[in-house]
């Protein structure tokens, strides 16, 4: 009888976080509130009750402090705390260019039913660093 | 350390019915329908299964029917019941906490053409006997109320339901999943016409339960087929299966005890310390008719799924009192029915216990959450607001 090939752990197929979400979800790296932050926002997600607020220190128009607050399942904490990683140290500009599609690449990707939470750390960065 | 804290979704199995059921699957393999000693070996092991099943609840061996486990037994009760029953009326009772086996079988009921009432609940999640009362009418055929809500662990007055239920001759079904084994069931005390129990919660196996059915009551069956269990459910026994929860029920009668004692004092112990170590929670649940081996607390300022996460990776199994999917989140119909808000049920977890946790696994656990809560507050929007 002809062997049946997986091409993935079984055990790998229906894992719901990715260990890049785990990692971050257990270190929650850049948390808590930053009391000389430049930049601020507090996006809500009306529908599922998440929020998160971001805080940037931004010197020279380069993000030198960021950290996260969120209220909300995994997917939306694992994001926000990407989102202060993947900006220290970029410009306002690159920052503002980070795309949901690069935040989830970062996640090693989030559950479709998960997606939200990517797509409020975006809003939340956008809010905090666009122009006024 | 590993800590498994939710043994209301699933328990594991005791190696002794393991063992029974090996011997099932192995070697007396035959089906029980058959003549031929195959089949009379596989019969024997059912009818005595069959034996410690109702020893177990006070019931006669006849009267229970075995099924593919809780979900077959509710529908099976209800359609069998409103089916059967149907010229003599087309109404139904039950309330809004019950499990989804028992309210989406309603729904489809009422697609049906009968009539269903949810009763309400008060805000410690017991079924309000005065609206029960009242949403009787000349058309009910059958009242539905479950023993042990499995969320809260809230135990519903089933005997006072189904005097109520007998004085104006209505048949009385209790879905019991999460009180047989854990604590006393008697359907001769509690005078109840059906009632339905499942192997996985009582260390026995999955994909195997039964309905209790008392003598004398007309119902149509859910299957049709061959006449296995006295005509009323088709379909070969599961005889590995239904071995097993004999196994699990003859166990768990000599653990009733236990429960009432050592599994009560880890629930308390954990239900205490959390309350004294931990502020800013609140105790989901009746505190004085709950079943021992329940907790439902809600951490205020934190979303449970992430908390459930990080106990996770402490190897700390328990499990939420909401749902968040495709961005919307869906706070437990139990909570939410005790008058929760969004929030609140948002934030609840479930810690279930069964008679084979220790007290070095609630230790640890103590040890372990107000770490985690710490951390997770610290980060918490709604948590800096409120301070």
């Amino acid at each position: 009888m002809k062997c049946r090939r997986f091409t993935e752990r079984p055990s790998e197929r229906e894992i719901l976080y990715s260990d890049k979400v785990k990692q971050l979800i257990q270190e929650l790296p850049n948390r808590g509130k930053l009391e000389a932050a430049t930049h601020t926002s507090r996006v809500e997600n009306p529908v599922c009750g998440d929020i998160t607020q971001l805080y940037f220190r931004v010197e020279n128009d380069s993000v030198v402090e960021s950290r996260f607050q969120t209220y909300g399942c995994p997917a939306a904490i694992a994001a926000s705390a990407a989102v202060t990683l993947l900006c220290r140290d970029h410009s306002v500009k690159e920052c503002l260019e980070l795309t949901t599609d690069t935040l989830l690449k970062y996640l090693g990707g989030l559950p479709a039913h998960k997606l939200h939470g990517a797509e409020l750390a975006i809003d939340a960065l956008r809010s905090a660093l666009r122009p006024s | 350390m590993q800590v498994y804290l939710d043994n209301n979704a699933t328990t594991p199995l005791d190696p002794e019915v393991v063992e029974e059921m090996l011997k099932h699957f192995r070697d007396d393999f035959g089906n029980a329908s058959s003549i031929h000693s195959y089949g009379q070996r596989a019969r024997a092991a059912v009818e005595e299964a069959r034996q410690k099943v109702a020893a177990l609840i006070g019931a006669q061996p006849r009267e229970i029917v075995f099924t593919s486990g809780g979900t077959e037994a509710d529908n099976t009760a209800l359609r069998g019941i409103a089916t059967w029953h149907r010229k003599k009326g087309n109404h139904i009772i039950t309330n809004t906490i019950e499990h989804p086996a028992v309210l989406r079988t309603c729904q489809q009921l009422e697609k049906e053409g009968f009539q269903v009432t949810y009763v309400p609940v008060d805000n410690q999640g017991i079924v309000r006997l005065e609206d029960l009362r009242k949403a009787i009418k000349p058309q009910t055929i059958l009242i539905s109320v479950m023993h042990v809500n499995n969320e809260v662990g809230t135990i519903q007055p089933v005997d006072e339901i189904a005097r109520i239920a007998r004085e104006n001759k209505i048949l009385f079904h209790t879905d019991a999943v999460q009180s047989v084994g854990k604590i006393k069931v008697d359907v001769k005390a509690l005078r109840v016409d059906l009632l339905t129990l499942s192997g996985h919660k009582i260390h026995g196996p999955k994909g195997v339960g039964a309905l209790y059915v008392r003598q004398g009551t007309r119902m149509n069956p859910l299957l049709y087929g061959g006449s296995h269990e006295r005509n009323r459910r088709a379909g070969t026994e599961n005889v590995p299966g239904i071995v097993g929860l004999g196994k699990a029920c003859e166990l768990a009668a000599g653990c009733l005890d236990d429960f009432q004692g050592r599994v009560r004092f880890l629930r308390d112990k954990l239900e205490t310390e959390i309350l004294r170590r931990i502020p800013d929670i609140v105790l989901n649940g009746n505190p004085n008719f709950r079943a021992p081996h329940v907790s439902n607390i809600t951490f205020r300022y934190i979303e449970g799924e992430g908390l459930l996460v990080s106990l996770d990776f402490k190897g700390i199994a328990v499990s939420t009192g909401a749902a968040c999917s495709s961005g919307s989140v869906e706070p437990s119909h139990v909570l939410t029915a005790m008058g929760r808000n969004s929030e609140l049920a948002s934030g609840a977890i479930r810690f279930s216990l069964s008679r084979m946790n220790i007290e070095k696994e609630v230790d640890y656990l103590l040890e372990t959450l107000p770490g985690i809560i710490d951390r997770m507050r610290e980060m918490s929007p709604l948590y800096r607001a409120a301070k």
